[in-house]
């Protein structure tokens, strides 16, 4: 048995999304790391993390946010991460202070307005 | 024709003087002795083999007809000529009669007389003459006689030696391994050879000369038996790498190197010193054992015999090679079996498994297998097969089938797409059955394909059933496979297996049902190794295994709703496994989800830092100890198995995750590794009402 998460990545009118479902750990962490990054170019206005259909993330998950966050703001591009309000995620990443880092919205269409606002 | 010699007979003086006369004049060269009466002529004619008798018939004493009769009885080859007055017919007549050759009248017509005698001694010594061939023949006969006695004999011998030889051949040939091979060679060159003593080794060197004395690479035999007591295995196989050694052919060699050997061989007797040595060599010439032969002093082995062992060092080469052959295609059929068969099952909670194999005694390996696979989503595949056919290929196909199952079921496919996919994979030779099995161990269902392989059984309360449904064997094409699903009641035990289970030799199928069943039905509630280990030995009461059996059985046991025990591989891959677990506990447990979602991401916490310090990169355990009482959930991770020095402080968002979530949490390094103690007092649970 694997840990089994999916990477797809949309683009909506020009700020790409990256949407993960399934479940992040030690397992599969770096791989999904090495992806994202692999997909953001530097001529974006910056990415939108939705975490909508992740139903467990450990803490190397959200070693996983830090570390992008970090890497998005030395390249000067933004970063949002969506999850629903009631996600048992959202819990995890308040528990360690995530959202001091990175604003957590409740969902990519939120994200998207916020980015476009300029924030 | 040799000087006749003629004796004449006569009262008459007169008469015994004219009728030598004549004879000497008209046939000369005969040698004529004269006698006056019967007497002294019957001496004479005991004493020389005449060629003719000329006698009076008329004479005092005995007559002429009583000295006709003796001669008849004394030599009745000598023809008698008898002497008559004139007129006397009647005496004539009974000497004819009598046997006498002539009779002549008085007075003697000389040249009738001359005739008569001449015939008689012609006839005489024809007779003679056919005697000596006859005897000559008779003789030549006898002795030709004899010889063809002498040639069938060494014939005899000579088939007797060859069918011996045959009947060893056959014996060595028909040996399966290496020390049945040396056992029959030993038996067979004493009864050939009447040695009192024979060693055989068999030098498994892989064609190095250099590694010739190395003990561990030789097997040997003695006959008899009792004198591997008096010879010591190293004297034996210095002896055996000497002969190897040399360029030379079967040779005697140097008493001295058989010091050992002699003592051995005579038992108490005195030494032995008629030894003869060969090596066996194979088709390239390179060595492959020897053979040594003794006999007691002054018996030596007779070139005839010589000749025989070597015959017989031929064949030994010949089965030596063919068992060398054979054991390395066997060795890497076996080898490659066994490494296609998991070294561990799986530790599932609420899941007990176990599983056989045992190798038939039959020449080559089969194509059994078996596998028990953690798929992604948590349920458990279970898959048993075999390919039809034996030996390297079948084991080949074999991994070949059990890679692919593995890569696609891992993949979450269902039963009926990894069976058509499976198809696609296989040639047309191949004809293999199997049973793929999925089991959710949460809801007990089961989906399954059969591909014509006997059929799972299932034991649970309502006793023994079969898993019914099936398609054709693998290899049979445009098939559409349909999976079949079934629900096991709590406590049921899966069984699959292979033929061999069922099938004893003189049986029907049904009986092995029968038994399997009657077992199953009685010890259906005993412990799972238990359960399996009686299956498997009525398979094998009163015989042995001639197919491989291969059988795994799978129980689902509920899990306790106090106390969970997970022991996992500490390999990052083994989390979800673990989350999945924990997460049917709780939700057993009836543990709210808000909470079980908290203890689910701190216990993983803890497990994700045994895995991250695992030392090594597969072979670590991590176990995960969860208790349920009075409401205050307690969970113990450590890592087990190996020793290590304790890790460091807890560092990052872990720890803090883990107290955040739980509220006690307690770093413990010990002896054999870290233990992480944490203690969380449940808001609700259904066992402690509100």
């Amino acid at each position: 048995m694997t840990t089994a998460v999916e990477v797809r990545m949309t683009d909506e009118a020009g700020i790409p999304v990256a949407a993960l479902e399934g479940e992040i750990d030690l397992a599969n962490a770096a791989e999904v790391r090495s992806q994202i990054f692999g997909m953001v170019s530097n001529t974006a206005p910056g990415l939108i993390l939705d975490l909508s259909g992740v139903s467990y993330l450990d803490s190397r998950g959200v070693q996983l946010i830090l570390e992008l966050a970090e890497r998005l703001k030395m390249r000067h591009l933004k970063f949002r991460v969506a999850m629903p309000e009631k996600s048992l995620i959202r819990r995890i990443l308040l528990l360690t202070h995530v959202d001091a880092v990175v604003p957590l919205d409740t969902s990519v269409d939120q994200s998207l307005a916020m980015m476009r606002e300029g924030t | 024709m040799t000087t006749p010699r003629v004796l004449v007979v006569d009262d008459d003086a007169a008469l015994l003087e004219a009728l030598p006369e004549t004879i000497r004049l008209r046939m000369p060269g005969t040698v004529v002795e004269t006698c006056g009466s019967t007497a002294p002529a019957l001496q004479q004619i005991a004493a020389v083999d005449y060629d003719a008798i000329v006698s009076d018939i008329k004479m005092p004493g005995m007559d002429g007809l009583g000295l006709l009769s003796q001669v008849r009885a004394l030599r009745p080859d000598t023809p008698v000529l008898l002497i008559t007055g004139h007129g006397e017919h009647d005496l004539a007549i009974r000497s004819l009669r009598a046997g006498a050759y002539d009779y002549v009248q008085k007075p003697i017509d000389r040249e009738y007389f001359v005739a008569s005698l001449g015939r008689a001694i012609q006839v005489r010594q024809l007779r003679r003459q056919i005697a000596d061939q006859q005897q000559a023949l008779s003789h030549h006969a006898g002795s030709l006689e004899e010889t063809v006695q002498e040639r069938t004999t060494e014939l005899r011998q000579t088939v007797e030696q060859l069918r011996a030889l045959t009947d060893v051949a056959a014996a060595i040939h028909a040996a399966r391994g290496a020390e049945e091979v040396l056992r029959s060679v030993v038996d067979a060159a004493c009864r050939l050879s009447g040695a009192g003593l024979a060693v055989a080794g068999f030098y498994r060197g892989d064609n190095e000369a250099a590694a010739l004395a190395d003990e561990h690479r030789w097997a040997i035999a003695m006959a008899p038996e009792s004198a591997a007591l008096r010879l010591a295995r190293e004297d034996v196989v210095r002896i055996f790498a000497a002969i190897c050694a040399g360029e030379r052919g079967p040779a005697d060699l140097p008493e001295t190197v058989f010091e050992a050997l002699s003592r051995a061989a005579a038992n108490g007797e005195g030494p032995w010193s008629s030894f003869f040595a060969l090596p066996v060599r194979g088709r390239l010439g390179q060595p492959l054992g020897a053979m040594i032969l003794a006999r007691p002093t002054g018996r030596a082995f007779a070139p005839e015999v010589r000749v025989q062992l070597e015959a017989l060092a031929l064949q030994v080469a010949v089965a030596l090679e063919n068992t060398l052959l054979y054991e390395r295609a066997r060795g890497t059929a076996e080898t490659l079996q066994r490494s296609l068969l998991p070294e561990r099952l799986p530790e599932i909670p609420g899941v007990v498994l176990s599983a056989r194999y045992l190798p038939g005694n039959h020449e080559a390996v089969g194509g059994d297998w078996y596998d028990v696979l953690t798929l992604p989503n948590g349920h458990i595949g279970l898959v048993i097969g075999d390919v039809a056919g034996r030996g390297v290929w079948a084991a080949a196909v074999m991994g070949q089938l059990r890679n692919a199952l593995r890569a696609y079921a891992l993949e979450g496919n269902p039963p009926a797409l990894i069976a058509e996919r499976l198809t696609r994979l296989v040639d047309d030779r191949t004809m293999a059955t199997l049973v793929y099995l999925v089991v959710d161990p949460e809801t007990r269902a089961v989906r399954y394909l059969n591909m014509g392989h006997l059929p799972p059984l299932i034991v649970g309360p309502d006793g023994v059933t079969r898993l019914h449904g099936g398609a054709p064997p693998l290899g049979v094409r445009g098939i559409v496979y349909r999976e079949d699903t079934a629900t096991l009641a709590p406590r049921s035990t899966i069984l699959v297996y292979t033929d061999g289970l069922m099938e004893v030799r003189g049986r029907s199928i049904d009986d092995g049902f029968a038994r399997v069943t009657d077992v199953l039905r009685r010890y259906g509630n005993a412990p799972v190794d238990d359960l399996i280990d009686r299956v498997l030995a009525s398979a094998l009461e009163g015989r042995t295994a001639e197919d491989d059996i291969a059988l795994v059985a799978l129980r689902l046991a509920p899990l306790s709703p106090e106390r969970l025990d997970i022991r996992l591989p500490a390999v990052p891959a083994s989390l979800a496994q673990m989350r999945q677990t924990l997460r049917r506990w709780l939700k057993s447990a009836e543990v709210g989800s808000e909470e079980s979602y908290d203890i689910m991401t701190a216990i993983n916490e803890a497990c994700a830092n045994a895995i991250e310090h695992a030392y090594g990169p597969t072979d670590g355990l991590f176990e995960c100890e969860v208790a349920l009482e009075d409401g205050v959930l307690t969970a113990i991770v450590r890592d087990i198995g190996r020793w290590r020095s304790a890790r460091g402080q807890y560092r990052g968002h872990g720890i803090k995750l883990m107290e955040a979530l739980m509220g006690e949490v307690e770093v413990v390094p010990g002896p054999t590794g870290t233990a992480v103690q944490m203690r969380k007092r449940l808001v609700r649970t259904g066992r402690v009402p509100v």
